[in-house]
């Protein structure tokens, strides 16, 4: 009975949404539940919610009970699926090799047809010669793509923006001005364009570039991963932006920002987000100074910025960079902080931020602080007037959209990277051991399923169609009630 | 025939001579000399052991406030510990060691960080090791010096493995636990020297324990990936002792102890190895927590045929796809236990690797895993320590204790859960184990009574033909005139000591006289690097010296032929440097390189120096908006232009920025500047270092523009460049003159 209403909710909650923003169809406030997830949260505010229905509740991947089908990645797979033009593209490594002419270490973006998971085409980048300083061993394509159309954006483990075409070179045609592609076989990619951000903005990623880029009209923004160097005190280019604007048709710069310039504490790996903010459009920016910062989208104005970091913090004990993907809410923005994984669990701060607010809105922009959070990497989801948000520990907190007072908090007993999904009138959330934990969703914890994987869940389930996307650290599932 | 006579000459010759062996190796129940207790395999003989313990409660003995990452040793009534002292100006590393009763401070040790990019918050990486014959305690410091302390804390000598191998010693701050065995303190890490070591490569380094001399140098395998820190343990298999260890290259290697003599290698993983092995009878249990060769999943455990030679290629068995990546594990009779990066245990079949049970302890986890009395003892890093009681087909958890929130970490974390990352030690009905904030202690007040030993091992003696000639010491840095006596010993197909032999002698590359293993140096225009080979019978041995010129030198590069580089500069093969012309002149270059080796430390000089000025031009270039950062060092303390930032500072250990002092200074690109940096002594022990820069061929500034008075100071050490450049610099008219 109590499911029913909250899904009903919950519906509710993101029709209202819908209707209130369609004058600006492209900044849909989370995910109408179309079936496509063209992008990383689905739609440019990067709330991890979907009016999607139908989806699976329970599934088995041994006995494949409800498994439609599974497809091999490498063996480390950050880069988040995405779903659109009956196809799932996917980053991953190159630890499936799929062409022996392409082998060793590489980041490679696949596409898969989403109605048989069978395998079309991969664009697979070899590593940087800098090794892990600038690319991580191993670490594969992190970026999660975005689909627009005929068109789809990523960066690579090299620091590179791509623009290609999602047919691949399946429709014939090999769509430019970038023609030259090598290979150029039926399974390679159709690149249009690309912007090496190494070569044109003089960035120097801190061990992987990662961002997955979002759109606003014209433009593609991403954040650059721009950072320290293997010292970890010294930033080799201060100079290079932390957030840039492309055009998406000729892939040319359009405007930058630094305005953290020699403070990165370490990497940028949260990502972009665009929404309508009291009225303004924005772009909003969590950087490596653990700042989160507003843009006007056309010109890269600088609105607003908002410290993550309580004043006494000290770096890396207790002050934090941001990894997660900040949030556009009903005029607010939430955001977690973090570290990487690899600094191990710590303190944490979580954050609901009028971005009304113009210059530096730290303290007047401040409309709650949770500070029962430990380090967090996970980005929000936010429905029926709760918040969803996990932490590295394992606590996986639900909070008041409002006022942040905490409903429930529980404890998955296992590291989580990933995000939540709000869709159908659940929660799904995977973590390092391999297990897909569904609560409903609500102010009720309710524990509903737990569903193991076979290997850790770094991304976030997506929806497709009825069908759930879920990868684990190898492998790609389409899951579906039968 | 006339080789086998050779031999049989030689081999009666040693009967005549043979005064030296190894061992015999006796420990002490009770004592844990070693990172993973006597027998380096995590296992301790004791019983009676306490099965549940609380903070400030039942079983409690103390909480010392020393906060480490590494596990504590403990001989007789000493536990002894590494971790960082202090912080900011005053981080230090530190050995110290504890009443066992009390906690109490008895002594510590504290030696500074310099040249190494390990951040201050993975200072103390490494456990200590004791030696059970001297009662020395041994340790490898985070910049990879290794530091020899008698039993009451004084020291007998240091060596600047960092400096002298360019030793690669990153932020991971991974540093692998020195081993004692008979004569030798063994330590391993990425290095990178000049000649014959030129590449970096992950080296096992063997020290005379006595003096710090170099014994030998071995490189049983290739590029490494990574800095690594398997901890190394001895095994005897089929008769020949081996030192089996996890390698940066992701290899886990057999080498024979005395002499690093490769056995046999397993190629594991595409990352480095950071578990250590366990063994029982010829099996060798592997593991790691990274990329497989042959499968797209992560991680493996897998059992070996020890008694194997050269590469092997087979297993007796593999468990593909559970990441085991920090914890090592131990065998208890019929089964293994290890645990996984996600803090769960596993328990399998030695036989057949067969899954006997899992059972989750926490979310992360580094510490490994320590048996005794039938119970597995193991901190997580959620800062729980589990007492567990070892069932047929399951654990029982006996105990389950919460650390504190965290106060004071060593770490990089604080406001969770003391974490613990290392693994417990067993002495004398009690356990020790460090946490992010604090050591721990548990168990009876009064130790209990143990006695025999845990290890008693025979003298160990060589027998039959000699088969592996040594040349000892095998790394020198002299100046012209210098005298050298080396040694060339021999040893058995076993790697067991025969003794000291007579051998012919003869140079390669090297100016002087060698006779009878006197080596005098001779002098040159330029530094001299090359080989002091000793010949008996068919065997051969080297010893490797640098002879460099005696201070003051000038070097203008005009002595060297396009693309040389210059003999005996330490990491300046693998650092690209070469001598080229540019704009007419001969310089020294660091060629564009866009890979790891970008930034690096070269050395030359001797290690001893002190109290001595460099002078340099310096030159970089820019693109993609980044300049470089070029800077000439002496006696640790580096001044360096950073281009970017548009700087100059003096700083002895970069990570560290408390250490480090900071000038404003715009210079540009494609342009020469010259520094200057001059080191002194003072009679307080504080060292002042002043530097100055200005355009070459302008006048110099009088007044020196940055200056630094270190009150912990370093007072000797190497001369060299700093470069950290994507597309390339220069150096001429380096110029090193007393003070």
């Amino acid at each position: 009975m109590s499911s029913y209403k909250i899904v009903r909710t919950g519906l509710l909650c993101a029709a209202a949404l819908a209707a209130a923003s369609a004058g600006a169809a492209r900044l849909a406030a989370s995910d109408p539940g179309t079936g496509d997830w063209p992008m990383w949260g689905g739609t440019p505010d990067r709330n991890m919610v979907s009016a999607a229905t139908g989806l699976p509740a329970e599934w088995d991947v041994k006995t494949k009970k409800n498994i439609k089908w599974v497809a091999a990645l490498g063996s480390q797979s950050y880069g988040n699926p995405v779903v659109a033009g009956g196809m799932v593209f996917v980053g991953t490594n190159n630890e499936a090799m799929r062409d022996p002419s392409q082998g060793g270490d590489r980041g490679v973006l696949m596409a898969f047809r989403e109605s048989d998971g069978e395998f079309l085409w991969q664009q697979t980048h070899v590593k940087l010669e800098s090794g892990r300083a600038n690319d991580w061993p191993f670490q594969g394509v992190a970026s999660s793509p975005l689909v627009e159309g005929e068109r789809l954006y990523y960066v690579s483990n090299r620091g590179v923006l791509w623009c290609l075409d999602i047919k691949g070179f399946t429709d014939g045609e090999n769509d430019g001005p970038l023609t030259n592609e090598k290979p150029a076989g039926p399974k390679d990619a159709d690149a249009v364009w690309s912007f090496d951000m190494m070569e044109e903005v003089g960035t120097y990623p801190h061990n992987l570039a990662n961002s997955s880029p979002v759109m606003w009209g014209e433009l593609i923004f991403v954040s650059t991963s721009n950072g320290h160097d293997e010292s970890h005190v010294n930033i080799p280019s201060p100079r290079a932006p932390a957030i840039i604007a492309v055009n998406k048709n000729t892939g040319k710069l359009v405007w930058e920002d630094n305005s953290v310039n020699d403070r990165i504490l370490h990497g940028q790996w949260s990502t972009p987000t665009v929404g309508r903010i009291g009225g303004v459009e924005q772009v909003v920016s969590a950087q490596g100074d653990g700042w989160v910062r507003g843009y006007e989208p056309a010109t890269g104005k600088k609105l607003w910025e908002f410290d993550t970091n309580p004043k006494e913090s000290v770096w890396p004990r207790t002050r934090n960079e941001v990894i997660a993907t900040p949030v556009i809410f009903e005029d607010r923005v939430y955001i977690a902080n973090g570290q990487d994984p690899e600094h191990g669990e710590g303190v944490g701060h979580f954050y609901a931020i009028d971005a009304t607010k113009r210059g530096i809105i730290t303290d007047t922009g401040r409309v709650f602080h949770f500070d029962k959070i430990r380090r967090s990497i996970s980005t929000a989801a936010i429905a029926g007037g709760l918040i969803y948000i996990p932490d590295f520990s394992g606590f996986f907190h639900c909070l008041d959209a409002k006022t942040g007072q905490e409903y429930w908090v529980h404890d998955l007993t296992s590291a989580v990277w990933g995000s939540a999904l709000v869709a159908d009138g659940r929660v799904y959330l995977g973590n390092e051991d391999g297990d897909i934990v569904i609560l409903q969703a609500g102010k009720e914890k309710k524990v509903l399923a737990t569903i193991n994987m076979g290997s850790a869940v770094y991304g976030t389930p997506v929806p497709a169609h009825g069908s759930l996307i879920i990868m684990n650290r190898n492998q790609l599932y389409a899951i579906a009630a039968k | 025939m006339v080789k086998r006579l050779s031999l049989l000459l030689a081999s009666v010759l040693i009967l005549g001579s043979s005064i030296e062996g190894q061992g015999p190796k006796r420990v002490a129940l009770g004592d844990w000399p070693e990172m993973r207790g006597p027998n380096r395999n995590g296992v301790s003989a004791e019983t009676g052991l306490p099965e549940r313990w609380a903070v400030n409660g039942e079983n409690f003995l103390w909480r010392a406030p020393y906060g480490g990452r590494s596990a504590p040793i403990v001989m007789g009534n000493r536990v002894c510990v590494q971790n960082p002292s202090g912080r900011g100006a005053q981080l230090q590393e530190r050995v110290m060691c504890l009443d066992a009763d009390t906690g109490k401070l008895v002594w510590e040790y504290r030696f500074n960080l310099f040249q190494s990019d390990v951040p201050p918050h993975r200072v103390g990486w490494a456990s200590p090791a004791a030696d059970p014959e001297t009662g020395n305690v041994y340790a490898l410091a985070g910049n990879a010096a290794v530091i020899a302390l008698s039993r009451d804390g004084r020291l007998l000598w240091q060596r600047s493995v960092g400096e002298e191998f360019s030793a690669f010693t990153t932020h991971g701050g991974r540093t692998s636990s020195p081993l004692i065995d008979g004569d030798l303190v063994i330590v391993s890490a990425a290095i990178s020297n000049w000649g014959t070591l030129a590449a970096r490569q992950h080296r096992f380094v063997a020290l005379d324990k006595r003096t710090g001399e170099i014994v030998y140098v071995s490189s049983p395998g290739g590029r490494p990936y990574d800095t690594n820190y398997s901890s190394p343990l001895i095994a005897t298999i089929d008769g020949l002792r081996l030192l089996i260890s996890g390698s940066g290259d992701g290899a886990v290697h057999a080498i024979k102890p005395q002499t690093g003599e490769k056995v046999w290698s397993y190629i594991a993983s595409k990352r480095a190895i950071n578990t250590g092995v366990a063994v029982s009878g010829s099996t060798v249990i592997v593991s790691h927590g990274d990329e497989n060769l042959d499968t797209s999943t992560l991680g493996m455990i897998a059992a070996l045929d020890g008694s194997a030679t050269g590469d092997i290629k087979t297993t007796k068995w593999t468990v593909k796809g559970t990441e085991y990546g920090f914890s090592s594990p131990v065998i208890d009779g019929q089964r293994v236990y290890q645990i996984d990066n996600s803090a769960v245990l596993h328990g399998f079949e030695l036989e057949t690797g067969r899954l006997l049970w899992e059972h989750p302890l926490g979310t992360l986890q580094k510490a490994p895993l320590v048996l005794a009395d039938g119970k597995l003892y193991v901190g997580t890093e959620n800062g729980r320590f589990f007492i567990l009681r070892l069932r047929p087909d399951r654990v029982d958890v006996l105990s389950e204790v919460q650390l504190p929130i965290s106060t004071n970490s060593v770490g990089g974390s604080e406001g969770t859960p003391e974490q613990i990352v290392s693994g417990a030690a067993i002495s004398r009905g009690r356990v020790f184990f460090a946490s992010s904030d604090a050591v721990y202690a548990f168990g009876p007040k009064v130790a209990s009574a143990v006695k025999g030993t845990s290890v008693d091992e025979p003298a160990v003696k060589g027998e039959g033909a000699p088969a592996w000639l040594q040349v000892t010491p095998t790394e020198l840095t002299l100046t012209p005139g210098q005298v050298s006596r080396l040694r060339a010993r021999v040893f058995d197909a076993k790697g067991r000591l025969l003794g000291e032999q007579k051998a012919a002698w003869t140079l390669q590359g090297l100016k002087g006289a060698v006779t009878d293993g006197v080596f005098t140096a001779g002098a040159d225009a330029l530094d001299q690097a090359g080989m002091i080979r000793a010949t008996v019978g068919g065997l051969t041995g080297e010893a490797r010296a640098r002879v460099v010129r005696p201070l003051p030198m000038t070097d203008t590069f005009d002595g060297y032929t396009e693309g040389a580089v210059p003999a005996g500069w330490i990491n300046a093969v693998a650092g690209k440097f070469s001598v080229v012309t540019l704009d007419g002149q001969k310089v020294l270059q660091k060629a564009p390189d866009n890979t790891l080796f970008k930034r690096m430390r070269m050395f030359f000089g001797a290690p001893d120096w002190s109290n001595y000025t460099v002078d340099a031009d310096v030159r970089t270039t820019t693109r993609r908006r980044q300049q470089g950062d070029v800077g000439i060092t002496a006696q640790r303390y580096s001044l360096v232009l950073y281009g970017n930032a548009q700087r100059l500072k003096i700083e002895p250990w970069e990570p560290e920025t408390a250490r480090t002092v900071t000038v404003p200074f715009a210079w540009k690109p494609d342009a020469w500047y010259h520094l200057k940096l001059r080191v002194e002594n003072l009679a307080d022990l504080s060292v002042r270092a002043r530097g100055k820069a200005w355009p070459a061929g302008e006048p110099e500034p009088e007044a020196w523009t940055i200056e630094k008075t270190d009150p912990i100071g370093n007072r000797q050490g190497y001369p060299g460049v700093f470069m950290d450049v994507e597309f390339g610099a220069q150096l001429d008219n380096l110029r090193i003159s007393p003070n």
